[in-house]
């Protein structure tokens, strides 16, 4: 199945991206940020994620669908 | 004919918005890239009284996107320098003054004057502070915060909606636009739209982002909206607000003699006192005078405050935590320990 990455913010710069699309087996939203951060130092970067723009609780156990968009959402501070 | 004709003139508004826009009191918290840029439009679109809580003094720095100040504004308080311009453009409206920082001790007091909060701050801290306040307050927040090109816009605790905390219920510093940098033009247009959703809350007309969050590209002109809901974990009560923002803020630690590596020293103490105390890094700035020459240091640098026994070097380090320095430590030992250790 395909799913749509979006980062955000800080995470866009991180990833050097701010899209990108994976083709994956089944899997679900924790083992999905398991696999995009490996490599990556994020523990300093707070973000909620959002599936198909609605913010999930971090609690929540969610099964991704092909086509599912799923976007990383880290807060701002700046003003 | 009345300034607001034009606007009066919309079927949304009418004389009766005019007149809720005129009955309005807003607080709006930080006055630099975002409240630069709705102050003037919300001041322009009839809005009664308007404070503004700002500690801060203008900065060379804050002159391309700030723009209520001049040249002349630098090393002034920002509130006033906004209040003199706002008032040239609508003598008749009120404007409060607070040049201070939004603190756990003063923050309720000075909400409970207000219809809507406004947060237009830069620090993490500040939107958590701002969040905890209105709820108790039972007031609705219009909140806005840029990073870079990018801009989130949300309003929070509207008819009892969900809240920040709802949004980001994990705390922890991200960097700000001193930090990071940002476009004048960019925090000019996210602060708009943070005003127009100020204008709709009080108004109660459009969709108001109640549980949603707009996050806008300026760059690329990609807007997103995101939905959220409000958890029973952010609840927020007398006690947790006094918890979260009530007690000692500030680092505190015994002089140690790693620390002259690792940053500078600042002596609070009146000149006079002795025994002075030599570092390569030090910098002497009596108590009295810190919150003149603060704008001199740099809030991202890291600094190791004494005085002769440790009161005054906490007072001190709190002053500058609370002006938004992050790196602060208030050393626990006195002037005369420390020259023991250092000389």
């Amino acid at each position: 199945m395909t799913i749509t990455l979006k980062y955000f913010g800080q995470l866009a710069e991180v990833f050097e991206t701010s899209e990108e699309t994976r083709d994956l087996e089944n899997i679900n939203v924790t083992d999905l940020i398991k696999e995009i951060s490996s490599g990556y130092d994020l523990d300093h970067i707070p973000y909620q994620i959002a599936v198909n723009q609605r913010i999930i609780d971090c609690n929540e156990q969610v099964n991704l669908n092909d086509g599912d968009t799923l976007a990383l959402l880290p807060p701002f501070a700046g003003g | 004919m009345s300034n607001y004709q034009r606007q009066i003139i919309l079927p949304e508004i009418g004389e009766s918005g005019q007149k809720k826009l005129a009955d309005t009191r807003i607080l709006v918290v930080g006055a630099g890239g975002l409240g630069c840029a709705l102050l003037p439009y919300l001041v322009g679109s009839g809005i009664g009284r308007i404070g503004i809580i700002d500690g801060d003094r203008v900065d060379p720095s804050n002159l391309h996107r700030q723009i209520l100040y001049t040249p002349d504004s630098v090393g002034k308080y920002k509130v006033d320098e906004a209040k003199q311009f706002l008032l040239k453009q609508r003598p008749d409206i009120v404007i409060d003054t607070y040049s201070t920082y939004l603190t756990g001790l003063n923050a309720r007091k000075i909400a409970e004057d207000y219809d809507v909060i406004v947060d237009a701050t830069d620090r993490i801290s500040s939107r958590y502070l701002i969040n905890d306040t209105a709820v108790l307050c039972n007031k609705p927040i219009v909140y806005a915060s840029i990073h870079r090109f990018e801009g989130q816009v949300s309003v929070f605790n509207y008819k009892n909606g969900p809240t920040y905390r709802c949004l980001f219920p994990k705390a922890a510093e991200v960097p700000n636009c001193a930090e990071a940098g940002v476009l004048g033009t960019s925090v000019g247009f996210i602060g708009l739209i943070q005003a127009q959703e100020v204008i709709k809350v009080i108004l109660g007309i459009g969709d108001v982002l109640s549980g949603k969050l707009i996050m806008y590209n300026t760059l690329t002109a990609n807007q997103q909206c995101f939905e959220f809901t409000k958890t029973e974990r952010a609840e927020i009560s007398q006690d947790f607000f006094e918890k979260s923002h009530m007690r000692q803020y500030v680092n505190t630690a015994g002089f140690n003699n790693n620390q002259p590596d690792a940053g500078t020293f600042i002596d609070v103490r009146e000149l006079d006192e002795l025994p002075r105390v030599n570092f390569n890094q030090l910098l002497e700035i009596p108590l009295l005078e810190l919150n003149q020459k603060m704008n001199q240091l740099n809030k991202f640098e890291t600094y190791y405050i004494f005085c002769q026994s440790g009161k005054r070097a906490l007072s001190a380090a709190q002053q500058m935590y609370d002006a938004g320095f992050n790196y602060v430590t208030a050393i626990t030992d006195g002037a005369e320990v420390i020259a023991n250790h250092n000389n």
